[in-house]
């Protein structure tokens, strides 16, 4: 497969994020081959019995893929911000194109019990957390940032804080409560839908 | 919402949740005066708090990314037999793992078994797959006996797949797994993968991944090499990005513990230094492999593949000779030279070092008369007509070698997640280990001393003790929180244990702090230890006494129904989590450390079908300062069986587990002991051992001693001997090799077992045998899934002739039965009924025949016995009556004792002498395991003794008097660090 250069990463991400939707599908294959390349050694794990350190695949896309020496995107917060983004739609579409969500209306009509379930992983929380962010943004947009550049990023609280120039300790903070409140609202929503 | 409001329930979310459970309800009452829609709000995310758990924990893209690995592991692994690819049906899957799956298929055109493997990850890349197709043609155009021949490439829903010969028998990884093999058997196999390279390179094609698991050793004792010109194709695939998946990186490479290695242990230092590769590196894995064979152990070892290369590339290993003495200069010589690290220097051809291993091996065959196995020996059996028995075609699992196929592309790259931190052969198996409080020294026991370790240096040294007190007593080793000092439990005679204090630099004589004691934990305040008080058989009590010793109280009370293991301290003192055995089941207790009932905190009822497993070791519990039990488990649903450990959050406040047990480390088939966390719980370090029978064969001379015994079987599952054939040439074993107990026989020249008796449903237990007139073979058959109550089989009898096995008898509970060498005389059968051993007479047509005797028995703990050769006598040893041996006179029906010479320790098993005129017994001693003669008057001949802690049973005297056959039990048993990481997950 050719790949960009990573002068043209940079060049697709930018572009990317001034709202051009072409550069989104050239990305997509680079984010997959390293979901595909993690996949993988998910699999020779199972049987050696190891369980992969969640190191963030942005870290990976990173490195692998920005010229790291000659570092010529200015401002590494701001590519891990919009990586983070670019990630959150990317996992979403997946999880939602694989047909994991449980019944046709999605997470919303899922009774409690079943929402509570939302703790175990699957793609399906990755689709609810999706929807019950939008919902904490408006009303508090910093702590739904934490959660996209955490949990769709994959960045440390260290890296989080970096991104929005805030402390780490206000990062666990306002993770902590973040988590609280989707976690509430998906289980409500689940109450109120079913 | 209002942005005020929100900053409200916010300040006051944070401030409640600072606070104790109890405290929170009143904290709200009063800041949020009498707001109760404010209060509420609170309420609900304090709620959603304490249920958050692992949520979101993980990032979104590994979810997907396991969400990705389990379609395909589906996908990979779903192919049911029937399936029909190409021109191909699947029999079954044989082998496999995460990294390509490997089938059992019929050749519909040519009718003949072939393997399939198929290759992991799609090839979407039209010309990856035709270029793939050109080199693995090319190799598979090698036609050699020892290289495994490749039939076809083909392709099935983007899957590329190999038809290769179909083989029986194991890798070469699975014949040495840290076990020297024999010289005669290094050469045989060396000469024929020396020939296999030789035939290769005159083609111009380089294997470049020799390594065991990439040989096969057939059940003829035929070396076959696997995957010629793999390893190239992928390094190509890899480098072109065609298959972009588990592309691991050189950082990677460097900073991979465990698994990896043996991926790397085997490259040439010119592989390491990426240079161009010729057939000379080839030259060289094949030395380490030989370094292998004859060792047992890996020439470059380290803990990450850093340190591998380090020393492929720098350091010369430990001379051979040195860790195996047998082995001849030349043999020395020929490693030394296939190891060069200067290719100019090291053998230029496979014909040179083929060569060598011939004259060698001619050498060594004038200087030994003993016989190599050769084909005729071997089919010697056969011809006897003896395999019309009810046989299954053999099919050896052929397990590990399939999924390493891809090795450095599918190198795994993880995190410091678990790391081996001592290797040690199994011939110095560590059975006690213990991390220092500041996790800066670990103290273990070896065959040379009780030891500590700088873990950050590697500098070892041994902690002095007294003459009067041999580490081979130590049996348990923890550390006093202020790391100056170790409490040692010390099993100074074969019925007691004791706690013993020590300082860490031997500076004063150890101090014996209490008598009747075992498995003891101390506070984390220095204070007070718990422990199982009782003696050594039990029951025990759970006690706490301060360190001293002093002011003893009992916490659980001791009780005949049920057995405590692993009591340990809660990170604040206060409370006190054990191992708990009972008839119906295992679980977790917990109690108040002051006193009070015990509450259950894991059983497999109420823990998702998690059941806490700590019959094996002590030290099966551990407590991390945040509060998680890690415990060791099995998990009832999961398909696999075996230990994993396991973990679960305590509430500190009620001693309560807030939710289920989640995994927290995979043992792979490793039991797990000697759990220990430092104060800041931030590693957990525990012994991984592995058991493995087999049975070991000696010559008897003139006066009865054993000489030189070896172990007869080679393999890594359990083996357990029955019996001689009538002939004396052979020996009759049940192995559990292909996943249940079968009967084989195994020639005592040869090193290839032949199964006699396998069904497809049945397990067989241990006991079977030849009946006296050598017309049938006697054998049990149990169902295949008896569960812990006693089980319900069946005796069989199979003619020896040939023809159909038919059924003796049914049976239940724990039966045994032995058969005199002489026709004329009855077998016997013995049965277990509550606590007595009850013994009739059985004939192979007419099934359970008179009533003979019956003895009690301790029948909880070890016992054994034995019919004369002749028929007339039977003998039965077992731990509860020491120094004596009980005989019952089959003809007047009356029983008397050998009373033994005192100081033997208990017996376990028994056999009679070929020519009835004395007793073997394998003895327990409190430092080691023992075989004995003993004379029908009572005196000893020692025969075998070991330091090792090698645990010996079941000896068989051959009918000719020449032979003795046994079941050793060796471990292997290392040092592992497991970053506990955090209860929190970050």
């Amino acid at each position: 497969m050719q790949q960009p250069s990573s002068g043209d990463i940079t060049q697709l991400l930018r572009a990317w994020s001034s709202g051009d939707e072409s550069a989104f599908d050239q990305l997509l294959p680079l984010v997959y081959q390293e979901l595909h390349g993690r996949a993988q050694r998910y699999m020779a794990h199972e049987r050696s019995g190891h369980t992969l350190q969640t190191t963030a695949l942005i870290n990976e896309v990173y490195l692998r893929l920005v010229d790291l020496p000659q570092r010529n995107w200015e401002n590494r917060a701001h590519f891990l911000a919009i990586c983070a983004q670019l990630m959150r739609r990317i996992l979403v579409d997946f999880a939602r194109s694989r047909n994991y969500q449980k019944r046709g209306g999605g997470v919303q009509h899922q009774p409690f019990d079943e929402a509570l379930s939302i703790c175990s992983e699957s793609p399906t929380q990755i689709i609810a957390v999706d929807d019950a962010l939008k919902s904490l943004a408006s009303v508090d947009e910093r702590k739904s940032r934490v959660v996209e550049l955490r949990f769709f990023g994959g960045l440390s609280v260290e890296e989080t804080a970096e991104v929005l120039k805030i402390s780490a300790e206000t990062v666990m903070r306002d993770w902590k409560m973040a988590k609280a409140w989707l976690l509430k609202e998906i289980s409500e929503n689940g109450l109120h839908g079913a | 919402m209002e942005p005020e409001r929100w900053k409200r329930i916010e300040e006051i979310y944070h401030a409640a949740s600072q606070l104790p459970q109890h405290k929170r309800s009143s904290f709200l009452v009063q800041a949020c005066d009498g707001d109760d829609s404010l209060s509420s709000e609170v309420q609900a995310l304090l709620s959603h708090d304490e249920k958050a758990g692992n949520f979101i924990e993980s990032p979104a893209a590994d979810i997907v990314a396991r969400a990705i690995a389990s379609d395909r592991a589906k996908v990979s692994e779903s192919v049911p037999a029937g399936t029909v690819i190409s021109h191909y049906t699947i029999v079954e899957k044989i082998g496999g793992g995460g990294m390509g799956v490997v089938y059992k298929a019929e050749d519909t055109q040519l009718h003949r078994f072939v393997a399939l493997k198929f290759l992991p990850g799609d090839v979407r890349d039209p010309h990856a797959l035709a270029r793939f197709r050109r080199e693995a043609q090319a190799a598979s155009a090698l036609d050699h006996p020892h290289i495994c021949t490749v039939y076809e490439i083909g392709e099935h829903h983007g899957q590329p797949f190999i038809a290769m010969q179909f083989l029986d028998g194991n890798t070469l990884k699975h014949v040495v797994s840290g076990k020297a093999l024999a010289l005669e058997q290094c050469l045989e196999l060396g000469i024929q993968i020396a020939d296999a390279l030789e035939v290769a390179h005159s083609q111009g094609i380089i294997h470049r991944d020799i390594k065991p698991a990439n040989i096969f050793v057939t059940k003829r004792g035929q070396a076959k090499v696997l995957d010629f010109g793999l390893a190239k194709i992928t390094d190509v695939q890899k480098r072109e990005g065609a298959s972009s998946l588990a592309t691991a990186t050189d950082e990677q490479h460097l900073t991979t513990p465990g698994t990896a290695l043996g991926t790397v242990a085997y490259m040439s230092p010119e592989q390491v230094r990426g240079k161009e590769l010729d057939a000379r590196t080839d030259l060289f894995s094949f030395g380490a492999v030989l370094y292998e064979m004859t060792t047992g152990i890996l020439p470059f070892r380290g803990d990450t593949s850093a340190v591998v290369f380090d020393a492929i590339l720098n350091r010369a290993p430990s001379p051979a000779i040195r860790l195996n003495p047998d082995l001849p200069a030349e043999m020395e010589r020929i490693i030394g030279k296939a190891l060069e690290k200067d290719r100019e220097l090291r053998y230029q051809h496979a014909s040179e070092i083929r060569a060598d291993l011939q004259r060698l091996k001619r050498e060594s065959e004038s200087g030994h008369s003993q016989a190599l196995l050769t084909p005729a020996v071997q089919t010697k059996w056969k011809s006897a007509g003896i395999t019309a028995l009810g046989i299954v075609i053999g099919l050896a699992v052929l397990g590990l070698a399939w999924y390493t196929w891809h090795p450095r592309a599918s190198a795994p790259p993880t995190a410091l997640k678990q790391r081996q931190i001592t290797a040690n052969p199994a011939e110095d198996w560590i059975p006690a280990s213990a991390i220092s409080p500041d996790g800066k020294y670990l103290a273990y026991l070896t065959l040379s001393g009780l030891l500590v370790r700088s873990i950050d240096s590697g500098e070892t040294r041994s902690v002095v003790l007294p003459p009067d007190f041999p580490p081979p007593q130590i049996w348990e080793i923890r550390w006093f929180p202020d790391g100056g000092k170790l409490l040692l439990t010390r099993r100074a005679s074969v019925s007691e244990l004791s706690l013993w204090a020590v300082g860490v630099l031997g500076q004063s004589a150890p101090q014996k702090l209490r008598d009747a004691a075992a498995e003891p934990s101390i506070s984390s305040d220095g204070k007070s230890v718990v422990f199982l008080s009782g003696p050594l058989k039990g029951p025990h009590d759970i006690s706490i006494s301060s360190v001293a010793g002093e002011s003893q109280r009992q916490l659980a009370p001791a009780s005949e129904d049920q057995a405590f293991h692993s009591p340990v301290w809660s990170p604040d003192n206060q409370w006190i989590a054990y191992f708990v055995e009972k008839s119906n089941g295992t679980s977790i207790e917990i109690r108040s450390a002051q006193g009070g009932p015990a509450k259950t905190l894991v059983s497999d009822s109420v823990s998702a079908g998690v059941a806490p497993d700590c019959t094996a070791e002590s030290g099966c519990i551990c407590w991390l300062p945040d509060w998680r039990l890690v415990f060791s488990g099995s998990q009832k649903a999961a398909q696999e069986s075996g230990k994993n450990l396991w973990q679960i959050p305590v509430a500190p406040a009620s001693g309560q587990a807030s939710q289920q047990p989640t995994l927290f480390a995979q043992l792979d088939g490793f039991i797990p002991g000697s759990m220990t966390t430092t104060m800041d719980g931030r590693i957990l370090v525990l012994d991984k051992l592995r058991m493995n029978a087999d049975v070991y064969i000696g010559e008897l001379d003139r006066n009865g001693a054993i000489k030189s015994p070896r172990r007869l079987t080679l393999d890594t599952h359990n083996s357990i001997p029955e019996q001689f054939t009538p002939d004396s040439q052979s020996v009759l074993f049940v192995s559990n090799r292909n996943d249940k107990r079968e009967l084989f026989r195994q020639q005592i020249s040869s090193t290839i077992p032949e199964r006699i008796v396998s069904s497809s449903a049945e397990n067989l237990a241990f006991g079977n045998g030849f009946s006296p007139d050598g017309r049938w073979l006697l054998y049990w058959e149990f169902p295949l899934q008896a569960g812990s109550a006693p089980p319900t089989g069946r005796l069989m009898r199979q003619p020896i002739g040939g023809g159909s096995p038919e059924k003796v008898m049914d049976i239940s509970g724990d039966a045994d039965f032995f058969c005199p060498f002489v026709a004329g005389h009855p077998c016997v059968l013995g049965v277990t009924e509550g606590r007595e051993l009850v013994f009739h007479s059985l004939d192979p047509l007419r099934g359970k025949g008179e009533p003979l005797g019956k003895l009690a028995i301790d029948a909880k703990w070890f016992y054994g016995w034995a019919v004369s050769p002749d028929g007339s006598q039977l003998a039965v040893v077992d731990h509860g009556h020491v120094d004596q041996i009980a005989v019952l006179d089959l003809g007047r029906k009356t029983w008397h004792n050998v009373a033994v010479e005192k100081g033997w320790g208990l017996f376990q098993s028994v056999a009679w002498a070929a020519d009835g005129k004395s007793f073997v017994v394998t003895n327990l001693l409190p430092d080691s395991f023992n075989m004995i003669r003993v004379s029908l008057s009572g005196k000893v001949q020692p025969l075998l003794g070991n330091p090792q802690r090698q645990w010996m049973v079941r000896p068989r005297s051959s009918p000719d008097g020449k032979y003795l056959a046994y079941q050793a039990q060796t471990s292997d048993s290392n040092v592992w660090m497991i970053e506990a990481g955090r209860a929190d997950g970050k």
